[in-house]
């Protein structure tokens, strides 16, 4: 068996992992090893006699969840503006908020 | 404010929203806009929608309103270059989130595919079904519960508001191994929290984990599985919105109150087992706006108090850096840590036995498969018997047992059993001795793996294989007894010894002793009337819910949730004389037919914030009782038969009135007084004082006919008292009328004799 990692942007949560999972469910010849909706990231292994990652990528497509680039995986709305109705609101925060905010700006 | 949780939270609501919408739009196509779309039996449509937004969820064309809505809610995703204070932003898209998901929700059921069917990889080898109620288990399938459905939150009522069930806990996720997972529930479970699962990680629920682990899941058990994915874990955030609705006497569409509600009064919170991903951190905004904290057991950005939750926000403990031994000892550091940062008060009994003890295990059910011994039942008798003896009588903690212990018995065998609990204290009185004795059925069924089933001489108990395997024997029972009497009745109760026996010969020799007690105390209580004495009783515990709620509560009538009776309340107060059980003075008659006195009135007016002027305790018509949320039953007047109707909480069907039970009791409960509308504890009805002002039980036209069965001695017995034996069977339920059209056909067909009364108004 080979083993293949594939991001897949829109399995960027649960109940996509399910969906895609459930793809490969009853697969012989391919085993799903990990599938992470946190960074959309599907871990497989398949039979190189019988199948490839063309084959496994267009498989994933045409369920809905095309293969994509790494940056992809942060993929939402936001490029289509005009979906956003209420757009940048100012807020009253809790100065509380504002001062320990500093410490987690790390992430 | 953490800019990564911000992010992360909302992203994951934009593309929620984006995906309920293209499923309402497709659910559209497919089914068209007059497609029904109604959770599992609840009067309170999409729960956190109606709550929030005051919006009656019924059809599939609803909800494109609701996406909307939604959709407004939503901000861009904080830039990389400019870091503004987002918490605003954030807590706006938990909000839609929670619409998303529950519009996503609404969807689902109007398809058919809610509540979820899933399916088991690592189905048991034996078989065997591990799940309570509808729940079950079919060959590899599994059913899951799905929302929690308006019954069994009002069920569940009387248990929040008197502090057994502290909180619940919302699982997203799937936890490190099984082993942590069964430790997670049993410490929860220990400490009486609801549990609700949902989510996965990599396809991997806790569900899956619990089930494989044979950990029973459902209402009876406190553990309650949604769904395998987060979007279910809405129905946690639902349950509490109708907790605001239902005993908070909220206005549905008063989002404010509601959360303020939740975040003083709903100890909740959320535990993300595994990876978090964007949907679990749109989610848990959504929660945070509740006032409930999430903790996580991976590395994650915390959030520190900010005074949106009482204390933090988002806490992160990385399991495996969690300081302990091994990793049950995580696991309880875990929790613990669940509990501080959600400030929930939590009495944990200490009972010294091998086996978990909390009241989550009692609604388990040993079923014959995988019960090792039982006592009691069909096989042999089996009797309890407390009794006050002098203190010189009753030496503290002894336990001594005769006849064949458990492990002398064989498998799935059976041996009578006979407990005589002494009891002594200087504060103790005979009549607290049924009190006392009725408590045996809770304390013993908090054991894990014990059934319990009645009491006195038709006490019956099952023990499960795997209690027998941890070692369980016969003196833990008295362990448990002398434990839980010290904790529970440590204000009237010095000392307590307990004697348990399976020898036939003893036991046939104490239960005639028990029999002469039981009959004295049967005699006791039925003398006990209104007129027999001057203090009666109020009981305040459904206002931790139901603020301007007060149970006046007198010898011949039990509290509206059937739990606390004149008795109970008297040796309550005895207990703890500053609790909520405070004794209200008779005072000058006032009405004597209508039940309205002096001493209740005032004590009304001043415990219920002034909003509740009077009361009168023997009529619904005039001044009856405010209704909190957790009563057995509603009484409502049905003003074509010119009588009444009574609907009991597990009833789900349609009534003469046109509303269901639910409907009912969100009418008349949050602690509102409602002339023609009352909530009442089940065995009111054999009151000699039931609605004695307005005709008694001839005055009623319809009643739920689980009621009725369940209750049928009793009340062929009410009928006799009043004159009329066959007044049972004039009265209507569900199987033949369920509107007014039908009901009247069928009261004048048998005579009944509402109709012929005096008009009641
Ligand atoms: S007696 Fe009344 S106030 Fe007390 S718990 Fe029952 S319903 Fe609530």
């Amino acid at each position: 068996m080979e083993q293949l990692a594939l991001i897949v942007p829109g399995m960027w949560a649960d109940h996509h992992v399910i969906a895609v999972r459930g793809l490969f469910r009853d697969a012989e010849d391919i085993q799903v090893t990990g599938a992470s909706a946190m960074d959309a990231t599907l871990c497989l292994e398949y039979d190189p006699a019988t199948t490839d990652p063309q084959k496994i990528a267009a498989q994933l497509e045409q369920a809905g969840y095309a293969v994509g680039e790494a940056a992809d995986a942060a993929n939402s709305p936001t490029d289509k503006p005009e979906w956003l109705t209420a757009g940048v609101r100012v807020t009253a925060t809790d100065p509380a908020d504002l001062t320990m905010s500093g410490d987690h700006r790390k992430y | 404010m953490s800019r990564y949780i911000a992010t992360r939270a909302i992203r994951g609501a934009q593309g929620m929203v984006r995906e309920a919408e293209e499923a309402v739009n497709a659910a559209l196509v497919e089914l068209g806009p007059d497609a029904p779309v109604a959770f599992t039996n609840t009067a309170y449509y999409l729960p956190v929608i109606y709550a929030f937004t005051g919006e009656k969820v019924e059809k599939l064309g609803d909800l494109p309103a609701i996406i909307e809505r939604a959709k407004n809610l939503l901000h861009p995703v904080p830039s990389n270059n400019m870091w503004l204070p987002y918490l605003g932003e954030t807590l706006d898209s938990g909000i839609a989130t929670l619409f998303a998901e529950e519009a996503m929700e609404g969807a689902r059921f109007a398809r058919g595919t809610e509540p979820q069917v899933i399916k088991l990889d690592h189905a048991r080898a034996d078989g065997a079904r591990f799940t309570g109620g509808d729940l079950g288990v079919h060959g590899d399938k599994m059913k899951l519960n799905g929302p929690i459905d308006d019954i069994q939150l009002r069920a569940w009522g009387i248990q929040l508001v008197d502090g057994r069930m502290p909180g619940f806990c919302a699982i997203v996720g799937c936890a490190k191994s099984n082993e942590v997972a069964v430790k997670i529930v049993r410490e929860l479970q220990s400490r009486g929290i609801l549990i609700f699962l949902s989510g996965n990680v990599n396809g991997r629920s806790i569900i899956h984990q619990l089930q494989e682990e044979g950990i029973q899941l459902g209402y009876d058990t406190f553990t309650v599985p949604f769904g395998i994915d987060t979007i279910s874990a809405v129905y946690a955030l639902g349950f509490a919105a109708r907790s605001a609705l239902t005993f908070g006497g909220m206005d549905a569409g008063n989002a404010r109150k509601i959360m303020l509600y939740n975040k003083y009064r709903v100890f909740a919170f959320v535990l993300a087992l595994g990876e978090v991903d964007d949907l679990k951190y749109a989610t848990a905004a959504g929660a945070i706006s509740f006032g409930f904290p999430t903790i996580a057991d991976t590395r994650i950005p915390q959030i520190l108090p900010t005074g949106v939750t009482t204390y933090e926000h988002v806490v992160s403990m990385p399991f495996d850096e969690i300081p302990g031994a091994d990793d049950m000892e995580r696991t309880e550091k875990l929790i613990q840590r669940c509990m501080e940062v959600r400030g929930v008060k939590v009495k944990i009994a200490k009972v010294p036995i091998p086996v978990s003890y909390g009241s989550a295990f009692e609604g388990e059910r040993i079923r014959k498969d995988i019960m090792y011994a039982e006592f009691g039942g069909k096989r042999s008798n089996a009797f309890e018997f407390l009794r006050m003896k002098p203190a010189d009588e009753v030496e503290d903690g002894k336990i001594t047992v005769s006849g064949t212990d458990i492990d002398g018995m064989e498998e799935g065998g059976a041996l009578p059993l006979g407990m005589v609990v002494d009891v002594s204290g200087r504060k103790m009185q005979t009549d607290f001795e049924p009190i006392l004795e009725r408590q045996f059925h809770y304390f013993i069924n908090g054991v894990e793996g014990i059934q319990h089933n009645g009491q006195r001489d038709i006490a019956w108990t099952r023990i499960s294989k795997s209690t027998f395997g941890k070692g369980f024997r016969l003196e833990h029972f008295g362990k448990v007894i002398h434990a839980r009497i010290h904790e529970v009745f440590g204000n009237i109760v010095d000392k307590v010894q307990v004697h348990l026996t399976t020898d036939q010969a003893e036991v046939d020799e104490l239960i005639e002793v028990a029999r002469v007690a039981y009959a004295e105390r049967n005699e006791r209580i039925a003398n006990l009337t209104d007129e027999s004495v001057d203090t009666f009783y109020s009981c305040l515990l459904c206002q931790s819910f139901a603020p301007n709620h007060v149970c006046v509560i007198n010898p011949e009538r039990v509290g509206l949730c059937g739990a606390y009776n004149w008795l109970d309340c008297k040796a309550s107060y005895e207990i703890n004389p500053t609790g909520p059980n405070q004794p209200v003075a008779k005072g000058l008659v006032i009405d004597a037919e209508k039940g309205e006195f002096s001493g209740p009135n005032e004590y009304i007016y001043q415990n219920s914030n002034q909003a509740v002027e009077r009361v009168t305790l023997y009529s619904i018509m005039e001044a009856p009782l405010t209704s909190c949320g957790c009563f057995e039953a509603i009484m409502v007047l049905v003003p074509e038969a010119n009588g009444f109707m009574i609907v009991s909480r597990e009833d789900p069907s349609m009534t003469p009135c046109g509303m269901t039970f639910s409907t009912l009791a969100g009418t008349a409960g949050g602690g509102m007084q409602t002339p023609g509308m009352m909530g009442m504890g089940k065995y009111y009805l054999t009151s000699k004082k039931f609605i004695s002002a307005d005709g008694g039980m001839k005055r009623i036209v319809w009643l739920s006919s689980n009621l009725r069965e369940s209750m049928r001695p009793a009340l062929q017995e009410v009928c006799e008292r009043e004159g009329m034996p066959d007044l049972l069977d004039k009265i209507a339920d569900e199987t033949v009328a369920t509107t007014v059209e039908d009901l009247l056909p069928f009261l004048e067909e048998k005579g009944h004799p509402a109709l012929t009364m005096d008009p009641l108004f």
